[in-house]
């Protein structure tokens, strides 16, 4: 799956992805493609403009830790963010329900 | 990493597309350490140390674009919060308007309500050029933005200062005057307590555009 394709659910995604708890980039992105069985394989880069963005949203917190020796950006789930994870969940149900009453099964 | 490998032409040719700051140096160790890690996962899997290295930059998609992208979204940062700045000091300024004309009849020296109506216009003036420079801001486009932005609600910061200088004058009028001296020394206390107010905001505006969300570690 592209990039483009992604964009519109590219914040659900997110916000999915650090659900079960702090996660840096690099890892973020590693369960984007592992969870979606490397179907999501975008651009690494385009995960951090989205991260900040829903960090200045007050979606995700984030601070600096260190792991293993390295210095990372760890980044959680605000109270905000988690109430904003379930209705944008229940919105792409929603959606994912009606696309699939329409389109149906293959013939 | 080494200094002239693919890693580091990245990160320098990000550096160029994003306003200096404290917000840059956190993009650049985000970024820097996503890629480093990205590389030593392609080492392990056997590629060689520059190979490694440009297949991280290749996986992690242009600078450029990346670049732009931050800026856009600081553009953003800078305007909504310079704006609301520009808003609090405008409430302000036309709170202490209403308030200096009732008073401003009280004051019975001429040379009093000269200076009064001196400093009140070159409030007006100072808030009316931060106005207009946010306006060029945001009809010329987002390029250089955020600095003209938080420029902008500094200004106006700054012309309730001397508005708040011109709330002094006035009670100190009131000294030679029947006005109701508490009233006009109430006046000046909350107009230092919304220029405070509006300086704490424009700070952060400043701090968001500028400095970033957080600063980025030393380089061990």
């Amino acid at each position: 799956v592209r990039g483009e394709a992604l964009k519109g659910h590219l914040d659900l995604l997110l916000l999915a992805a650090v659900h079960d708890g702090p996660t840096h980039g690099y890892g973020i992105i590693e369960a984007l493609r592992t969870r979606s069985n490397g179907a999501f394989d975008l651009p690494e880069g385009t995960v951090y403009p989205a991260l900040h963005r829903l960090e200045g949203a007050g979606l995700l917190a984030s601070r600096w830790a260190e792991e293993g020796g390295r210095k990372r950006r760890l980044y959680r789930l605000t109270a905000r963010g988690r109430a904003a994870l379930h209705r944008q969940q229940a919105d792409w149900r929603r959606f994912a329900q009606g696309v699939q009453a329409v389109v149906g099964s293959e013939p | 990493v080494s200094d002239d490998g693919a890693i580091a032409a990245y990160l320098a040719e990000l550096r160029r597309g994003l306003p200096a700051g404290l917000r840059r140096r956190r993009i650049l160790a985000e970024v820097g350490g996503h890629l480093e890690e990205s590389a030593e996962h392609q080492r392990s899997a056997g590629l060689p140390p520059p190979e490694a290295e440009r297949a991280a930059v290749a996986r992690f998609g242009p600078a450029e674009r990346l670049a732009t992208r931050f800026a856009a979204d600081l553009a953003d940062d800078g305007a909504r919060w310079a704006t609301g700045a520009a808003a609090m000091a405008l409430a302000g300024i036309l709170l202490l308007w209403i308030a200096m004309s009732q008073l401003g009849a009280a004051a019975p020296l001429p040379g009093a309500r000269s200076s009064i109506a001196a400093a009140v216009w070159a409030t007006w003036v100072g808030f009316g050029a931060a106005l207009l420079a946010i306006c060029l801001g945001a009809a010329f486009g987002r390029l250089g933005m955020p600095r003209w932005a938080v420029a902008a609600a500094g200004v106006a910061v700054a012309s309730m200062g001397v508005s708040t200088v011109a709330c002094a004058l006035m009670a100190l009028a009131a000294e030679y005057a029947s006005a109701p001296t508490e009233t006009v020394v109430a006046l000046v206390v909350l107009r230092a307590l919304v220029t405070v107010a509006a300086l704490v905001a424009v700070a952060r505006g400043a701090r968001r555009v500028t400095a970033g969300l957080g600063a980025s570690p030393r380089r061990a």
